[in-house]
């Protein structure tokens, strides 16, 4: 078969697996990335395109993450953040207008992407260096966002009890290996307990009113996707620190944002960390996630030189045919939720909602997953009850890398 | 200081209980005694300490590991403990020196034909040039030091163009040091010397090669 073909198949089929992780909560990339390790041996001459596999699935599943945590507020690191307002939008009947705020989000942050690939190579790489100079800081970076974060709180003290609490929380739960069936982090839990449960226990009580369907008027500002790629492409390249930082910086510098522009901003951020991990593995020759570590194993990398050559050329070819296919799959699955959703009760979708969680956390998690998911709901619950704003909880993660960089 | 005593005044620092009421309490103690529980829990996880020699028994588990770091590639790194070398999957591999004594925390995995261990955590419990050894120490252990980062003792014996020779105060042991920077120091002063020890087959003779950022030759104080 031809080899352009393949690119595109692999990518099709790429696509098609990151919308099945993205669709069910905990389930990450990085499974269907060990998977397709697994496999390799038996497929030797199928690695660059398993590689593709690989990084479209990682981009679909950015695509589609936000419908599971707007419907049943079952979030992952980098849509935790985005619960909330997504839930509240389904409380007033703009379920669908917040899936495609995120779908139309998440494409225009790969168009903003491409465009500033080029800057961003000589910038984090050859001959600006700026990448060695934020790893020799990332400890300041760090204390900034919280500090930030804390600072610009309505009030200070009960954001500072709270952010040190979900650190604490985040110290010790982080530390507990609780792969259960599925291999996986305590991170799903501690974040569906700190960010999910509550968002589906303090809803506005009453039925889930029907969902308009392509009546409200979508208007984005450029900047919410501007910071989530700036956001997005800072954090991609520095050690240890995940999406759901990205996530968390974007929001730092926004005090006032209404539903749709924190839905944006964050949707914007996921897409825009994957893009960038994959570009840190071809510009600094560095895996910062997961799928990244998958690849390098499975192909021989050669250090960007300032051309965009094979099999770099592949990989953003399958990005651009895995951002189309994910972003008509998430409006077309959103939409068809979104109908559909108003016939659930929300007494009822609230229990169906928990039992999911309850049990993606038992699956992956084990008992011990089902005790961080307690102790993020209480923690959780305290923060709406001292009216606390919810990016606070990310102390969850922060702490526990301002504790590894400082100490 | 007039603002540090205005918060320290604050309500909230001289009656802290005051923001914990009603169901917020109930939701701090739940999670107090959660994070409590996670932490005696996490006990029961703890992994367990092997050595490099049979990580090959616990594929698929998680282990503590240590030794010293002989070689760093990318994100693998290789450890030894004496008897044994391993291989560690680090992420963050940059961060650790040729030399240095690490504790990984990880799950053991195959890696091409051999077991790796994918580390999610990598301790670096003393840095290479930490502890300053003398030369007849050097001299008698050099298995342990071979190509790894040295920090080594000694006197100057002799300087030429690009290296000099180390000695010990007895002048039983002589090394070569390789060395390109210029060193303002004299004959017989006591330096340390920061470098990689590296064996010369043509000469059957290890030597010291000052070739990275973190070497150096300083005066000993």
């Amino acid at each position: 078969m031809n080899d352009f073909a393949l690119v595109i198949i692999f990518s099709t089929a790429g696509a098609l697996m990151g919308m099945i992780t993205g669709l069910i909560p905990g389930l990450h990339t990085n499974n269907i990335a060990l998977l397709m390790l697994f496999l390799l041996p038996f497929f030797e001459h199928a690695a660059l395109y398993f590689a593709l596999f690989i990084v479209s699935a990682a981009i679909s599943h950015t695509f589609h993450d936000i419908i599971p945590s707007t419907f049943i507020g079952a979030p992952e690191d980098d849509t935790a953040l985005a619960v909330l307002p997504a839930h509240s939008m389904v409380m007033r009947g703009e379920g669908y207008k917040a899936i495609v705020i995120s779908a139309i989000s998440s494409f225009l942050s790969i168009v903003a992407c491409f465009l500033l690939l080029l800057p961003f190579c000589l910038l984090m790489g050859e001959p600006f260096n700026l990448y060695n100079l934020m790893e020799k800081n990332m400890a300041w970076i760090l204390l900034s966002i919280s500090l930030i974060m804390i600072l610009t709180s309505k009030n200070i003290f009960h954001a500072l009890f709270i952010f040190l609490l979900s650190g604490v929380f985040g110290v010790v739960a982080l530390k507990i290996p609780s792969s259960f069936l599925i291999s996986s982090s305590p991170l799903f839990p501690a974040l569906a307990g700190l960010f999910g449960a509550p968002a589906l226990l303090t809803a506005k009580r009453g039925d889930i009113p029907e969902q308009r369907i392509g009546e409200d008027s979508i208007k984005l500002r450029k900047r919410d996707v501007g910071s989530g790629v700036l956001s997005g492409g800072l954090v991609s390249m520095l050690p240890g620190v995940s999406a759901a930082v990205a996530t968390t910086l974007a929001m730092a510098v926004i005090k006032e944002a209404k539903d749709e522009n924190v839905i944006s901003i964050l949707s914007a951020t996921n897409t825009a960390t994957n893009f960038f991990v994959l570009v840190a593995l071809f510009v600094l020759l560095k895996a910062r996630s997961g799928f990244a570590i998958a690849i390098e194993k499975m192909i021989y990398l050669e250090k960007w030189n300032g051309m965009i050559k094979e099999p770099f050329n592949l990989f953003l070819i399958a990005i651009i045919i895995s951002a189309i296919i994910s972003y008509y799959l998430t409006i077309h699955i959103g939409r068809m939720v979104a109908k559909n959703i108003s016939k659930i009760s929300y007494p009822m979708l609230v229990k169906i909602s928990l039992v999911i969680i309850l049990a993606m956390i038992f699956l992956f998690n084990g008992p011990s997953g089902l005790l961080i998911f307690g102790v993020g709901v209480a923690i959780g619950m305290l923060c709406l009850e001292m009216k606390v704003r919810r990016s606070i909880c990310m102390g969850v993660l922060l702490l526990p890398l301002l504790i590894k960089y400082f100490l | 200081m007039k603002n540090i005593g205005s918060i320290m005044h604050h309500k909230y620092f001289l009656n802290f209980p005051h923001i914990l009421h009603g169901m917020r309490k109930i939701y701090f103690l739940m999670a107090v005694a959660g994070i409590v529980s996670l932490y005696f829990v996490s006990f029961l996880y703890q992994p367990e300490r092997v050595v490099l020699s049979e990580i090959w028994k616990y594929s698929g588990k998680d282990v503590v590991v240590e030794g010293r770091v002989k070689n760093v590639a990318g994100n693998l790194i290789t450890i030894s403990d004496g008897n044994c070398t391993a291989f560690i999957y680090w992420e963050n591999g940059a961060e650790v020196e040729y030399g240095d004594y690490v504790e990984a925390v990880g799950r053991v995995g195959e890696y091409g034909e051999n077991f790796a261990i994918y580390a999610r955590e990598v301790k670096i419990i003393r840095k290479w040039d930490e502890n300053v050894i003398s030369l007849p120490y050097l001299a008698e252990n050099y298995e342990k030091f071979l190509n790894e980062n040295v920090n080594v003792s000694g006197y100057i014996y002799s300087k030429y163009t690009g290296y000099f020779y180390l000695t010990d105060e007895y002048m039983e042991y002589r090394i070569r040091v390789y060395c390109n920077q210029s060193i303002p120091l004299k004959k017989y002063e006591r330096v340390v010397v920061k470098a990689i020890m590296l064996y010369d087959p043509g000469n059957l003779s290890f030597y010291l090669k000052v070739c990275d950022d973190s070497h150096g030759v300083m005066k000993y104080e």
